[in-house]
């Protein structure tokens, strides 16, 4: 690892497409209302999410923090469909979550939401680009002959291009979390979520992913994280503090959240609704 | 390719001994029902595309002697094809170790211008036959084995006992001709002129040939066309002594082919139930490796539907590599085996043929059922949703699941021993017991065992099959041999000394007591004779069959009545052959019979059965009482003989001695029988299906075998981890090997004594059908505890063939590796 993640520039064409980037117009991206979550236990039924309301707007940068228990993960959950929420309503993009199917809800999943898990968890048999190439095969986003050379460029932006036809397990765990996040963008979604992503790095290569989220901010991703560290959550421009399946706190982080520049995110949210489908189409 | 497909080919390439065990699996299947499909198929093809291009006589009529003018007035009644006379002469072709062997000479003038049972170069590449001088002789080809080549001079001893020499000029391939090796009798062919020479007639016919216009396999039709033939000959002035019609139509061996065939096929799919419960086996524990990847799969976009594609075109990769390396290995043993058969059956074989049902059914026992078989597991773990299959692994709950496993671990570790407080006051033997069978590790493996309880199900299923169908085929050898012996209760001499004609029983008896080592003598009549149907239109062929009343030789199997005894006049005991001609006799009943040309009435007293082809039907009277009636009391028609010692040496020794003896004196016998080569001729037939079924039994087996050792591999890799934690606080390489050794050893212990409970009605079934197939009656069921103990042998051995590699495999890990793993 030469250069530090200070230096990478965010340069990739993330708008292939031609879409112009959504403005921050003041209605949320993402919005949880009155979520309840009941698990059902030998004991009872068990509250790990109390009538949660949370609005989460185009370009924000959210950080989830609380106790192990409190619900971060459920939260989590709730917002890309993993889990369906026991009562309330999941907007995520002008779609209804807790309205989606199963299948529907993967092919959504995977262009609008990129997801990276603490344990990085890439497929260890296949190598570092085919890792990257995969959401794109399975969501069919970007023709087949362009899918290779982007995977390429987003391993470049990380760093990795040298890596690209090594197996995971051959990465350091900093390295292979890079991949992931990679991955998440592969299909170029507005959103991003990210369980713990530094749960299991040093905390100067846990450093250097948070830059590389807050780079990500500003090309207009939108993105919540959950982490147990309060110095990092700090980097974030908005800290939820949740405990006992209620948010208890949430509040800017005193510095601004950062503006969409000109030529980030693809969140084209509008009053219509963004068909997240046509890209799709335009990709196949 | 892009990388859904590259991951299927890790999943494929990746783990080699799984791939290697899957395909494995299938090809077992795919094997078994290729060759038994196609084999089939070919036999019946060319057995009959032989046997019919010899223009196959479906009756023989043994005759008084009948002149070429005779002969041409029979050849225009309806209904039949073509008759040929044969005169023939039966002799001792008498070896150079002098021990003779009954040869059957026909007169034919010339062998390539008979219309009727054609015979055919013994290389089937030839195209003309060799021609017959005066003292030649031409050999049926399966009499090869007797040793002669072409050009030695045989040395046959006619029935009067003057010596003739022919010139072997040649070997005929002669299908209609049941081969010497079953027979225990040799076929020739001479010309008219030297059957003359021999004794023979070459202007009189003593049988004929005849081949029906059409329908030649209904045994009605043929049975009555024979009669016309036979009524317009005894109208004619001439006598039928006997007809013979056996499997009319077909290839002598074509029943017991067909049985084969039969039981081969439900073998063959069994086999293929089988590999299916592996497959599922492997399939099932593969998704729950699999199952965390799908989730992620499916939290990056996948979708149900391309998930599943992915592990189809999986499984179908297993099937293709099976269906690759199965039809060409099917069809190399094909070959093989239809080549043996052909040899031992006497028929040729045609050309090789792949045939496209083979083939279809190849492909569906290597591509649909696995399909079938992995396609509900496959959807089970595809379908679970994001959240359930990281559960574990969570988006960020590793943490949890990291204690979850090691509370499961700490708890099979740390479970108290509850013995432990008995182990004092228990006798030492039990406390030993209880030390080996219930220590810990042990204890551990058993527990282990019910861990898994659907892969453990499933291995059980396939183990108990194997067995079952393992100890099924033990049962039906079992079942012959009994059948065997059942027959032989109708036999029991250690030699049978047959005469040309009848003898007072006083002289020949003299002459064979002198012989050292004969124990005992019995002097027994055989007659052929005739059954009058009570309306006295029509008459059945049997032969009556008359041991003295005391006879210690016979110990017939009764299923009504009772067996004849002394004293009893007009009593006879009739079997299971004649009944199934004369459905309508009982016990009780009087029945007319026509011995030599004298009509007289008989008392039914009692039925007896005896399993296999008899014919004609046998009926026993006392000898005392039938001498009588036909004015030869004291007159014995053949001689048998119990040796002192039992060994077939002595006794084939004996038979010389008895042979020599009876020659210098003159007594012309037709033939001295040995019980043990006897034997040895009516195994001959059974034999075919025994080694086949041996063949399917050792298959089914080895695929129980890889059913087991797929399971304990999957059991111990899944165990790494805790296989680690048990290392780490200290258990040694013997003790883990143990530990895993034992489950193998216990699940193949379960397997087998639920194989015994499923082989019984396998064997059941197995024992009906061949018995019906082959020896035309159900056959007894009998349970040998062979099977059982054999079985038992092999599900040890292969328990511990299964889980000694992965054993070996987990004691080798050291505690890093474990806690690495995953
Ligand atoms: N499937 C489930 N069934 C029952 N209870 C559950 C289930 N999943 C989570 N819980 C409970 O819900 C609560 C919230 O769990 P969650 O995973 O969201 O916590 P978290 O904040 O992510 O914790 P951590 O920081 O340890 O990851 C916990 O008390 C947990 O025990
Ligand atoms: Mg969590």
């Amino acid at each position: 690892m030469g250069a530090g993640l200070e230096t990478i520039m965010l340069t990739l064409p993330f708008t292939k497409n031609g879409k112009k980037p959504a403005e921050s117009n003041g209605y949320p991206l993402i919005s949880l209302r009155g979520v309840d979550k009941l698990y059902k236990t030998a004991v009872g039924d068990f509250p790990a999410l109390v009538n949660v309301d949370l609005d989460i707007k185009a370009g924000e940068f959210v950080s989830v923090i609380g106790k192990s228990g409190s619900g971060k993960t459920t939260l989590l959950n709730m917002v890309t469909g993993i889990d369906r929420p026991s009562a309330g309503e999941v907007w995520v993009n002008e779609t209804a979550v807790h309205e989606l199917g199963e299948n529907k809800m993967a092919r959504w999943r995977g262009i609008n939401l990129g997801i990276v898990f603490q344990f990085f968890q890439l497929l260890p048999m296949l190598s570092v680009i085919e890792n990257i190439m995969l959401p794109m095969d399975f969501c069919k986003t970007f023709p087949k002959n362009e899918r290779k050379e982007r995977a390429l460029e987003l391993l470049d932006q990380m760093e990795l291009a040298d890596h690209a036809f090594k197996l995971p397990t051959a990465l350091s765990g900093g390295q292979q979390q890079r991949v992931a996040i990679a991955r998440g963008l592969a299909n170029d979604p507005p959103v991003i979520i990210a369980d713990e992503p530094t749960g299991n790095l040093d905390s100067k290569t846990a450093e250097r992913v948070f830059e590389l989220f807050n780079n990500l901010v500003s090309q207009g991703k939108t993105i919540i994280i959950v982490t147990h560290d309060n110095e990092m959550a700090k980097r974030a421009s908005r800290v939820a503090l949740i405990a006992d399946g209620e948010i208890v706190s949430d509040k800017p982080n005193g510095k601004p959240p950062s503006q969409p520049s000109p030529l980030g995110g693809r969140s084209n949210f509008s009053p219509l609704g963004g068909e997240m489908s046509d890209r799709a189409e335009g990709g196949a | 390719m892009s990388s859904r497909w590259k991951k299927v080919w890790a999943d494929f390439w990746s783990n080699k001994t799984r791939t290697f065990l899957m395909i494995l699996t299938i090809i077992a299947g795919t094997f078994a029902v290729g060759l038994n499909n196609n084999l089939g198929l070919q036999m019946n093809r060319d057995m009959d595309a032989d046997f019919l291009s010899a223009n196959p006589s479906e009756a023989t009529l043994y005759i008084s002697p009948a002149d070429e003018d005779m002969l041409a007035t029979l050849q225009d009644i309806e209904g039949v094809g073509a008759i040929e006379g044969r005169s023939d002469v039966t002799a001792q072709l008498v070896q150079d170790d002098g021990k003779k062997v009954v040869i059957n000479f026909d007169g034919i003038k010339d062998p390539a211008e008979i219309t009727v049972n054609l015979l055919k170069p013994d290389n089937p590449n030839d195209t003309t036959l060799s021609t017959l001088s005066d003292k030649e002789v031409l050999l049926d080809e399966t009499a090869k084995s007797l040793g002669y080549e072409i050009g030695d001079m045989l040395n046959i001893e006619l029935s009067n006992g003057k010596i003739r020499e022919l010139r072997l000029a040649g070997y005929v391939h002669s299908v209609t001709t049941i081969p010497y090796a079953m027979m225990g009798q040799a076929q020739a062919f001479i010309n008219p002129e030297t059957l003359e020479w021999m004794g023979g007639s070459s202007e009189y016919y003593t049988k004929l040939n005849l081949s029906v216009a059409e329908n030649p396999t209904d045994q009605q039709h043929v049975s009555d066309v024979t009669q016309a033939v036979s009524d317009r000959f005894e109208k004619g002035g001439g006598t039928t002594y006997f007809i013979l019609i056996f499997n009319p139509g077909h290839h002598f061996a074509w029943d017991v082919t067909q049985g084969v065939i039969v039981v081969l096929g439900v073998l063959g799919w069994l086999l293929v139930a089988l590999s299916a419960f592996l497959v599922v086996n492997t399939i099932v524990s593969l998704m729950s490796q699999h199952s965390k990847q799908i989730g992620i799969m499916k939290a990056i976009g996948g979708q149900n539907r391309q998930i599943m594609a992915m592990y189809i075109v999986l499984i179908l990769s297993f099937g293709a590599a099976a269906f690759v390396v199965s039809v060409p290995l099917a069809s190399f043993l094909n070959i093989v085996v239809l080549e043996g058969m052909a040899t031992w059956l006497n028929f040729n074989v045609g050309e090789f043929t792949i045939f496209p049902q083979t083939v279809i059914q190849q492909a569906i026992v290597a591509f649909i059922i696995p399909l079938l078989a992995a396609i509900f597991p496959m959807w089970n773990t595809v379908r679970v949703t994001v959240r359930e299959a990281l559960s574990d692994y969570g988006l960020g709950n590793a943490g949890v699941k990291q204690a979850k496993k090691q509370t499961k671990d700490s708890r099979v570790l740390s479970r108290p021993v509850r013995m432990s407080i008995s182990f004092r006051y228990a006798p030492p033997v039990i406390r030993l017991i209880r030390q080996v069978f219930l220590s810990r590790p042990v204890r551990i493996s058993i527990r282990n065992t019910f861990r898994r309880k659907m892969r453990l199900a499933l291995t059980l299923s396939t183990l108990v099959l194997a067995g079952a169908i393992f100890v099924a085929v033990m049962n039906l050898f079992g079942t012959f041999d009994k059948t065997m012996r059942d027959v032989e209760k109708y036999f029991l001499a250690d030699i049978n000394v047959s005469f040309d004609r009848a003898y007072r029983y006083e002289k020949v008896a003299g002459i064979v007591e002198s012989v050292p080592g004969v124990e005992s003598i019995e002097g027994w009549m055989m007659l052929g004779g005739e059954i009058i149907s009570a309306d006295e239109t029509t008459a059945n062929e049997l032969a009556l069959v008359a041991p003295p009343a005391d006879s210690t030789l016979i110990e017939p199997i009764l299923t009504e009545g009772r067996w004849l005894m002394p004293g009893d006049e007009n009593a006879v005991v009739i079997g299971n052959h004649l009944l199934s001609v004369r459905p309508d006799l009982k016990v009780g009943d009087t029945i007319k019979l026509n011995i030599l040309e004298k009509e007289s009435e008989w008392k039914v007293v009692g039925i007896y059965n005896i399993p296999g082809n008899v014919i004609p039907p046998l009926i026993y009277v006392n000898y005392e009482y039938v001498s009588h009636l036909v004015n030869s009391p004291g007159d014995v028609y053949s001689l048998r003989i119990i040796t002192s010692e039992k060994d077939p040496a002595t006794v084939a020794a004996i038979g010389q001695e008895l042979q020599a003896l009876l020659d210098e004196k003159q007594i012309q016998v037709s033939n001295i029988e040995l019980a043990a080569e006897w034997r040895l001729q009516q195994t001959q037939q059974t034999d075919v299906l025994v080694y086949f079924m041996l063949v399917m039994a050792i298959l089914t087996a080895v695929v129980g075998g890889l059913g087991l050792m797929s399971t304990m591999s999957i059991n111990t890799l899944e165990r790494t981890r805790e296989i680690g934690v048990m290392r780490a606080i200290g258990a040694s390489n013997f003790d883990i090997q143990k530990i895993v050794l034992v489950e193998g050893l216990f699940i193949g212990l379960l397997s087998w004594a639920g194989g015994i409970l499923l082989s019984a009605p396998i064997t059941s079934a197995l024992v009906y059908g061949v018995g019906i197939a082959i020896f035309k009656t159900p056959l007894q069921f009998t349970f040998g505890v062979e099977g059982i103990g054999i079985w038992l042998a092999i599900t040890l051995v292969l328990a511990i063939l299964a889980s000694a590699l992965p054993a070996r495999r987990a004691s080798r890990l050291t505690v890093r590796d474990t806690l690495a793993y995953e």
